[in-house]
């Protein structure tokens, strides 16, 4: 039995379902996780290591496109305002005050 | 640095030093998944009892966990964490599958990878040895477990035990071994 008192047996019936009241205990319980961990060795049978190390780069790249995307439709905003149809009105404006002048 | 010399270096190193390198490292946060993959799956398991989706929802806790690593304050241990991720997302998962039940998917094969054991020659002639030395009744569920893949259920069945007999002899077959190649470490 470990320092936390929970037996073998206890974290057994847990993970198989039966003994649900420990939830709370092992979420909190080093030593328990301890064992879990090595009870669970080898249950996985796929590496995710690739798959997840893909998937975050991924989402970086999205993250990445995105913002790139946000740029650029900020530049061509600040385009419009500037070199745009009612930048024309302004400039026409400001050339015509200049020669009234 | 060679891909093999940088894998050893990460394995030096304990969860938090790992935690605090992967902002910069992605393959400091390969060295966490490598190391707590299987607690991942076997947390979500536990709950979903469905070993695909208990996959993806590992897979799932691994990727949210490395966003959310810059609130990791290290307060509780990284495992402990995970755990909790896990818990969340199987409970999750669960409660949608109430909510909208699919078809059951079938179990995925099981698969042994020797190649991807990254021991030397004489590390594995050691183990081996340590192996071969334990007592009968050890050896044969871990051979299944570690050699086969099989579960421990399937194990109990094959061996005629009960499971619980079986989690624990691999288990105090696991420590044995351990404690034998402790000069490996």
């Amino acid at each position: 039995m470990r320092d936390c008192q929970t037996t073998d047996e206890r974290l057994f019936a847990f993970v198989d379902g039966i003994e649900p009241d420990l939830e709370a205990h092992v979420a909190d319980c080093d030593e328990c996780q301890e064992f879990l961990a090595e009870l669970w060795i080898g249950e996985l049978r796929t590496d995710l290591t690739t798959p997840v190390l893909r998937q975050i780069r991924f989402d970086e790249f999205l993250r990445e496109v995105g913002q790139l995307t946000a740029d650029v439709i900020g530049a061509l905003g600040r385009a419009l305002i500037e070199y745009g149809p009612g930048a024309d009105l302004d400039m026409d404006d400001d050339a015509r005050k200049s020669d009234e002048e | 640095m060679g891909l093999s010399e940088q894998k050893t270096e990460y394995a030096a190193l304990s969860d938090i030093e790992l935690v605090a390198a992967a902002g910069s490292d992605l393959d400091a946060f390969g060295e966490l998944i490598r190391r707590h993959q299987d607690f991942v799956y076997g947390a979500a398991l536990r709950i979903v009892r469905n070993p695909v989706m208990a996959q993806d929802i590992a897979q799932e806790v691994l990727v949210r966990a490395y966003r959310a690593l810059p609130g990791f304050r290290g307060k509780a241990q990284f495992r402990s964490w995970l755990y909790r991720i896990a818990t969340n997302l199987a409970l999750n998962a669960v409660q949608r599958r109430r909510e909208y039940p699919a078809e059951t998917l079938p179990e995925q094969p099981a698969r042994y990878d020797p190649a991807s054991d990254a021991v030397n020659q004489a590390l594995r002639e050691d183990l081996a040895a340590a192996i071969g030395d334990l007592p009968e009744k050890l050896k044969k569920p871990l051979a299944l477990r570690e050699y086969e893949g099989m579960s421990y259920q399937d194990i109990a069945d094959v061996l005629d035990l009960p499971i619980n007999t079986v989690r624990t002899r691999i288990l105090r077959a696991r420590r044995a071994l351990r404690e034998r190649m402790e000069e490996w470490r």
